[in-house]
């Protein structure tokens, strides 16, 4: 039997049929790189690890970690997040 | 601008302090506290920056969950200056004075703007407000724009129309000048050319009309020179025009005393200060009048402005008396004729206009201690003058 999507995904299906961006139909996270020096989170839910080597950010269904050196959160609201330092590696972990 | 900003408004550097600092940060982004720089100390705590509502949150927060306690690291910004300046009431007393100063200031004039003039003297424009009762350091709700304008027009006939536009403490002045009407030519006007002076006419040349004249002629003053009539042909009348050239003569005199008073400083000064402060005069001394019995008195008036340019309503007066006594000086009869040969020429000079003197002889006499020069000139000028003439002509 077909598994029923879950309402997350259900909301992104429909984001990507009527081309609605993802990260405001369903809450999708949006990771920004700028460069080696500035990583944006926006849609976040809440930091798992920080660190000046690494920085794991929980994000609506996958999680996203940062690697780098001299790492810091140099500001952080509930909904966004802005990471600075030398970025070495930005990861998705679903 | 964001660190100025931080320092206008003021930031607190805290220290969150618990066992797993990661739920600490997360409990201060789901109560919507905004930080910045969050690091991790070598005790594994959190520290983070906030605003000062941002820290007051904070510390209800840190009380309501009782998940992490708030240690203050750093405090910076103008409101923790000021707090520390709390008890200097005369710094807070100043302050105060100066915003009720500087809002009270909006209400006079500090700069009046004059566009729109070409040949009328923006002093001129300017004398005349002034006479209205509009000057830097009048109370902006005692200009009536209208009526104010309109007494302009009258007092400066050469404006055509005037606005007075009060934009808080400055005054835009918008005036259009008249363009006036030129003198127009009328050829059939019954103008003859008339001697403004007696004299021997040298050279006449009529550019319109009949000369009447010839060189050599002797006329007066209102003789006609050049006639509106033509008598060629039938006869016509025109519009004369020309210009006589005449030998003219002139005999001046001036006399002056050979022995004069003159001033002999004795090097002794007074300066006294005063300011005009929005048109209100402030002595800064005590005892008035004159502090000499014989004294020169120079005043000068500086008006304040700022670096840019801009007029303030304030203009420091300083009085200066310097005392002289009278000493008798007598000038040599050289010296007097040689000054007053010098007036002598430059009087008739400026009579003569374009034209030259020719010739001149100077003679002196001494009576009574008094110099009278007497200058006798030839000078050769353009003694015609346009006039409508009385008659009908010829």
């Amino acid at each position: 039997m077909r598994k029923k999507p879950s309402g997350r995904a259900a909301l992104l299906r429909v984001s990507e049929i009527f081309d609605i961006p993802a990260e405001a139909g369903a809450g999708a996270p949006r990771v920004t790189i700028t460069g080696d020096r500035r990583v944006h989170i926006e849609n976040h839910r809440g930091l798992l690890e920080y660190g000046p080597e690494t920085i794991v950010a929980a994000c609506p269904g996958v999680t996203v970690r940062i690697r780098g050196a001299g790492l810091e959160i140099s500001a952080m609201s509930d909904l966004e997040l802005v990471v600075t330092g030398r970025i070495a590696a930005a990861e998705i972990v679903s | 601008m964001g660190a100025i900003m931080d320092l206008i408004s003021g930031r607190v550097r805290v220290e969150l302090r618990c066992r797993y600092s990661e739920r600490a940060v997360n409990i201060c982004a789901r109560h919507h506290i905004e930080f910045s720089d969050l690091t991790r100390t070598p005790e594994g705590n959190a520290c983070l920056t906030v605003s000062i509502p941002g820290y007051m949150k904070l510390r209800e927060v840190a009380r309501d969950t009782g998940a992490f306690t708030v240690g203050i690291v750093l405090r910076r910004g103008a409101p923790f200056f000021l707090w520390r300046l709390r008890k200097r009431y005369a710094l807070f007393l100043g302050l105060a004075l100066c915003a009720v100063l500087t809002g009270l200031s909006t209400l006079y004039v500090w700069q009046i703007d004059v566009t729109g003039n070409e040949t009328v003297p923006t002093s001129k424009i300017l004398a005349a407000l002034r006479n209205n009762g509009v000057d830097i350091g009048t109370c902006v709700l005692d200009i009536a724009e209208s009526p104010i304008a309109n007494k302009m027009l009258l007092d400066v006939p050469e404006l055509s129309f005037i606005t007075l536009n009060s934009n808080g403490s400055r005054i835009d002045v918008v005036v259009r000048e008249k363009v006036l009407r030129p003198e127009l030519y009328d050829p059939d006007a019954r103008v003859g050319v008339f001697a403004k002076k007696p004299g021997i006419i040298t050279e006449i040349t009529a550019l319109e009309g009949w000369s009447l004249r010839e060189p050599g002629d002797a006329v007066d003053t209102g003789d006609e020179l050049i006639s509106s009539y033509v008598p060629v042909g039938q006869g016509y009348n025109t519009h004369a025009s020309g210009e006589v050239w005449a030998r003219t003569w002139y005999e001046l005199t001036l006399k002056m005393p050979l022995e004069t008073a003159k001033k002999e400083y004795t090097g002794r000064t007074k300066t006294r200060t005063a300011v005009i402060l929005g048109g209100k005069r402030i002595n800064l001394y005590f005892m008035g009048g004159n502090p000499y019995t014989s004294c020169d008195k120079i005043t000068t008036y500086k008006r304040l402005t700022l670096p840019g340019g801009g007029v303030l309503p304030v203009t420091v007066v300083r009085e200066r008396y310097e005392e002289y006594e009278s000493a008798a000086s007598a000038f040599t009869r050289e010296e007097a004729e040689k000054l007053l040969s010098a007036h002598l020429l430059e009087s008739v000079e400026r009579e003569i206009g374009d034209g030259y003197v020719a010739d001149f002889d100077l003679s002196s006499d001494v009576s009574d201690g008094v110099i009278s020069v007497t200058l006798t000139a030839e000078c050769v000028e353009q003694i015609g003058q346009e006039r409508a003439e009385d008659g009908s002509g010829q």
